[in-house]
């Protein structure tokens, strides 16, 4: 290697808008590894404009954390800052870090890899939503522990859309701050169990709610949601609840609500007659067949992936004492001729001022 | 071609089977403009590889030289070194009215040079080449950590910057205080 290439670039000795074109020409982990170097490189990256908006994305495992970074402007492109056990990932070619590339089909992943850390993900964290000036979109967690909800609540104020995908059963101390402290804006997916302990007197109040284990919620807690989308998964309701949500929705409260699904399993319910079902559900309610309205819409955003379709056939509507249209619909899944499976209520409020 | 040959030509007699060619109007002969870095070596670049520099076309444009004012009038480009100018001037003519690619591989890989060039065309405006010099700057740092980055880029670190503002602001007290002291005496 001669002298001249072992030689230094100046770099901050540059014209300052020459000095931000050369930043903005590196990717996305090139520039956390720049803003890295020093209060200085930072301060630059901050004056950065980048025409593309990016989405932070957080995912925490039991053994690892990730942060992602997508653009509307790059489909297909991840940029991935990954927290793991080093041993498990690679030689570490770099300290402290080490940049990968992978291309999965279309996909394109990039990768900047840490050692487990918790603390410095913590960093990390609030360094890149700083530097990038955006904050968190999404946190998907496996095992939520209080630690972590608590580490989570302290990086912003509200989080738009959380989720937690493990099975496992959730402390009454950690569902207490998930319920009552966490700010979720837009849409909340809760797989997990709860502890016995956990009473959900007051549903959590964003756009959007899927509780996977609904086997005590109440239906208090449900007439007096704020959801606009709600959806429970393992429900212990009876068919004289259905009524009476749709007797409370007629009279003008819950008036947030756009879509209320509620499913049951064999387990927690029994049914013997299903016409003794339908007239307990269909109580003192005027209703009539669905008939199909090109003003109705056809599906909803329950986040920035899943649509929902809403129920068109073998449908029936009751009208809201607002003039708005409530289309509900009762699904059975049995199993051979007679074995109850389970149930779906599905109720979408269309037609009114706002819907 | 030169552009005595295309002018020769243009005014030969018009056939009527090859009328779209011989019926162009006869092309203007192109002009020369001279320019020279620190080294005082003249170039000789024509107008339209100029073109790319906004900020030599913006000079040229309104001037109306003939051949031989610009040859006497070379514009002095006295903070660019030599072989930096003649980089430029290289590429200007290699791009001359050709649409220009999305990667251009022959910039220097000495990062001294590249960083001269980076000066020059900034100071020239010459919009597509610098595109190129930041991108060749960016690639000097791919796959680098950030205390790799640090190296190549010259950048302090936070305890060196603290103290280079530190010394900034004593030498700028001093200065205050000199000139404080120097009104002073005036008044006197």
């Amino acid at each position: 290697m001669s002298l001249l290439e072992k030689s230094k670039f100046p770099l901050l000795k540059l014209p300052w808008h020459v000095l931000l074109d050369c930043i903005k020409n590196l990717d996305f982990l090139e520039i956390i590894d720049f803003s890295l170097v020093s209060k200085r490189a930072k301060r630059i990256v901050k004056r950065i404009t980048i025409s593309h908006p990016i989405e932070i994305k957080l995912s925490i495992f039991v053994d690892g954390f990730e942060i992602y970074l997508e653009s509307k402007h790059f489909p297909g492109h991840t940029w991935m800052v990954v927290f793991g056990n080093v041993e498990e990932i690679d030689v570490i070619k770099r300290k402290g870090s080490m940049l990968q590339q992978m291309l999965i089909g279309p996909q394109v992943e990039f990768y900047l890899i840490f050692p487990l850390d918790l603390k410095y993900f913590q960093f990390l964290i609030q360094h890149i939503s700083d530097i990038f000036q955006v904050p968190i979109r999404e946190v998907n967690i496996e095992k939520p522990t209080f630690k972590l909800v608590e580490l989570i609540c302290s990086l912003q104020k509200s989080i738009p859309i959380f989720a937690i995908f493990g099975k496992s059963k959730i402390l009454n101390k950690t569902a207490k701050l998930i319920f009552k402290r966490m700010q979720i804006t837009e849409s909340c997916y809760l797989k997990s169990e709860f502890s016995n302990f956990f009473k959900f007197d007051q549903l959590i109040n964003c756009r959007c709610l899927k509780l996977s284990n609904g086997s005590r919620v109440p239906l208090n807690a449900i007439l007096s949601s704020k959801n606009e989308i709600l959806r429970i998964e393992n429900s212990r309701l009876t068919h004289s609840d259905f009524n009476s949500i749709l007797k409370h929705w007629k009279c003008g409260k819950m008036p947030n609500l756009n879509y209320l699904e509620i499913g049951m399993s064999q387990q927690h319910w029994l049914i013997d007659d299903y016409d003794d079902l339908n007239e307990q559900m269909f109580a003192n309610l005027d209703f009539e067949e669905h008939q199909p309205d090109p003003r109705r819409p056809t599906h909803l955003w329950f986040d920035d992936d899943i649509i929902l379709e809403m129920p068109v056939d073998h449908a029936y509507d009751i009208i809201g004492d607002d003039g708005s249209i409530g289309t509900f619909r009762l699904t059975l899944y049995r199993e051979g001729d007679d074995h109850f499976r389970g149930l779906t209520f599905e109720f979408h409020v269309w037609g009114g001022a706002n819907k | 071609m030169s552009s005595t040959e295309q002018g020769t030509s243009s005014a030969a007699p018009a056939e009527p089977t090859t009328a779209p060619e011989s019926a162009a109007a006869p092309e203007v002969p192109e002009s020369f403009y001279y320019v020279h870095g620190k080294d005082k070596v003249v170039h000789k670049v024509s107008a339209g590889a100029l073109q790319h520099s906004a900020l030599i076309h913006g000079m040229i444009s309104n001037l109306g030289y003939t051949e031989e004012q610009a040859k006497a009038n070379p514009f002095p480009f006295e903070n660019i070194d030599g072989d930096i100018l003649q980089m430029v001037v290289d590429w200007c003519n290699q791009h001359k009215g050709k649409p220009t690619p999305p990667e251009d591989t022959n910039l220097p890989k000495q990062k001294e040079k590249l960083f001269d060039l980076v000066l020059a065309v900034n100071y020239l405006e010459i919009k597509e080449l610098l595109t190129y010099c930041c991108k060749q700057v960016a690639m000097m740092v791919k796959g680098k950590s950030p205390e790799e980055i640090r190296e190549i880029w010259m950048i302090p670190t936070d305890a060196e910057d603290e103290a280079a503002e530190k010394e900034a602001k004593k030498r700028a007290g001093k200065e205050a205080a000199g000139e404080t002291a120097a009104a002073a005496g005036d008044a006197k």
